[in-house]
């Protein structure tokens, strides 16, 4: 019984310290270093483009998943799994099914700057970056 | 646990009295095999799968009628993998999984499920076949994950209420006892189901890695209806004594759950998970009551009640997987530990007194679960298989007795096949249906036995 009790000791102890080391996690930011409030919503007017790229954004929330999951779910399944509600504005996610029926060689060429917001599709390059399509 | 020693004494009582007038050969069988006669018959009176008795190595059977050993596939895409879901898992049912996959939850998820399950159980009591089933349904599982709007990471709370053992139970022996010289005939019929209440966080720790904790309360009734009769062959005057016995019970547990999930590369990621020992408590009351019948004199008819107080300790649980995603699919590994030598009632674990084997074993799962994408159509196929070995290699030879635990040839350890569907309505609402089908065999020189298993599960996963 001495045993027994010890091992279960020992598992809650391991259990809570483990919850301890996982809840102030360091890589996860709730507030921004240097800004006061969250501003996904206004893509246009965004602070984040100013400092950071798109695949670093995209990154940030996608920490296990550094890119889009289309390979793994298929573009339909991309918002389902993979834009954070918060994101959406800023990530306009509709992927016109024209696009989606077209092999990907027929695809449109996608823009590589920092203008997108206008654009209605979204697909990635070889870096991991994140492009939409107008 | 005061409560369960009295209920012993006196069940204790009425049960050898009544040996003792009508029935001597099995009487002098517990004598003669067991070398304690009022442990026995202890157990024998009052023995029922939430029942209150003498500790007893054959009270491990309890474990696996109340189906603590067989935790259920929550979810129906996890379903339709068999349940290999430790690396995959990305949505609410994380939270049984592996609570670090609650991080990869990007939106609000409301979850809700349905299932329906059907047991059977075929045996062979001494030459002689018999089958019964049982079929249960209902709620599979509702479940809201929300995640916390966030500048780098993610961090994503999530509630949930599951169904995670199924206590339906039904067995029938019938036939000539060869070792006791009587006719039996034994019904047992349980109904329960056994609910967690999860809490869980999940949480991005690093860019490639993330954790996840939560905790659960388990809650349930469970209700008991054993039913079994007997007639000495040789006995003069002709003497049968039926019993039944009538239990309704509560559960209150409570356990904890800890994950990761690690992202090795765009193919290839990985998860593990722990699960605390898992402490459950079961109370309530049950009515025995007991006709003796003798050839020309009145029966005699006895009724008692007996309440109900036992402690149960589940052991703790660790699951590894790994998670291989080329385009468009993937396939899932998941290996599985579970040391059942730890598992406990009334904090004393079980080993068999001549042998000092430990009655329970060590149990090893592997579950192997694919997934693939209909590039045409929005909808996923899903194919698992889990090879769940039993926690007991024993079987109750004698369920009237509740006695004659004996270790078991394992014919076929537990085996699951599975088989889903999901499909995307939309852009946000995922309808996901699985069958699973389970099968195992078992056998002793008295007795055989097989168990399979047939689960449909339905759930509809709305992401805001």
């Amino acid at each position: 019984m001495t045993e027994r009790y010890r091992s279960h000791s020992l598992s809650v102890l391991l259990f809570v310290v483990a919850l301890a080391l996982a809840l102030p996690a360091c890589y996860t930011l709730i507030k921004h270093p240097r800004t006061q409030q969250l501003d996904y919503s206004r893509p246009s007017d965004n602070r984040c483009r100013g400092c950071h790229s798109d695949r670093q954004i995209w990154s940030f929330n996608h920490a296990s998943a550094p890119r889009p999951n289309t390979g793994r779910y298929g573009d339909r399944w991309t918002r389902y799994y993979d834009v954070p509600w918060w994101y959406e504005p800023f990530w306009d996610y509709r992927v016109p099914p024209a696009l989606l029926s077209a092999p990907p060689s027929d695809r449109p060429a996608l823009p590589t700057d920092g203008r997108r917001r206008e654009a209605h599709g979204v697909s990635t390059d070889d870096s991991g970056a994140v492009h939409t399509t107008g | 646990m005061r409560g369960a020693a009295l209920t012993t004494v006196h069940c204790t009582r009425n049960r050898e009295s009544m040996v003792r007038d009508f029935a001597p050969s099995r009487r002098r069988r517990r004598y003669v095999r067991r070398g304690h006669v009022l442990l026995a018959l202890a157990s024998a009176m009052i023995f029922f799968a939430a029942g209150v008795h003498s500790q007893d190595i054959n009270r491990t059977v309890e474990f696996e009628d109340l189906g603590f050993t067989f935790p259920l596939d929550v979810g129906a895409r996890p379903a339709g993998m068999a349940g290999a879901y430790t690396a995959v898992a990305n949505d609410a049912y994380a939270l049984l999984y592996n609570p670090a996959g609650l991080a990869r939850v990007k939106r609000v998820e409301l979850s809700l499920g349905l299932e329906q399950q059907r047991k059977e159980i075929g045996s062979v009591f001494f030459g002689n076949p018999t089958g019964i089933d049982t079929r249960d349904g209902g709620m599979d599982n509702v479940s809201l994950a929300f995640p916390f709007p966030a500048y780098r990471g993610n961090l994503v709370g999530a509630i949930g209420v599951h169904r995670v053992f199924s206590s339906y139970f039904n067995i029938h022996h019938s036939g000539t006892n060869e070792t006791t010289q009587t006719i039996d005939n034994y019904l047992f019929q349980q109904t329960g189901s056994v609910y967690s209440y999860n809490l869980g966080v999940g949480v991005d720790l690093a860019a490639m890695l993330s954790g996840g904790v939560s905790f659960f309360l388990l809650d349930g009734s469970i209700d008991a209806l054993r039913q079994f009769d007997f007639t000495y062959i040789d006995f003069v005057p002709k003497t049968s004594i039926f019993v039944k016995e009538d239990a309704a019970s509560d559960l209150d547990g409570y356990g904890g759950r800890i994950g990761a999930q690690f992202y090795v590369n765009r193919l290839l990621s990985g998860g593990i998970s722990y699960t605390t020992p898992v402490w459950m408590k079961i109370e309530g009351s049950s009515v025995v009551e007991i006709v003796e019948h003798r050839d020309n004199a009145p029966d005699n008819y006895t009724e008692s009640r007996e309440p109900i107080e036992s402690e149960y300790l589940l052991p703790q649980r660790v699951d590894v997987g790994i998670v291989f995603s080329p385009s468009h699919a993937l396939l899932a590994v998941d290996f599985g530990y579970a040391d059942w030598t730890e598992a406990a009632i009334d904090r004393k674990r079980f080993r068999d007194g001549n042998t000092l084997e430990t009655i329970f074993r060590e149990a090893f799962s592997v579950r192997v679960g694919a997934e693939g994408d209909l590039p045409w159509l929005p909808l996923r196929i899903r194919a698992g298989y889990a090879y769940r070995p039993y926690a007991l290699d024993y079987l109750q030879a004698d369920r009237i007795d509740n006695d004659a635990l004996t270790k078991a040839t394992v014919n076929g350890e537990r085996q699951q096949f599975a088989f889903g569907l999901g499909g995307l309505v939309g852009d946000m609402l995922a309808i996901d249906g699985a069958y699973s089908h389970v099968r195992g065999e078992r056998s002793l020189a008295t007795l055989e036995e097989e168990r399979t298993s047939d689960r449909f599960v339905l759930t509809a996963s709305y992401r805001f």
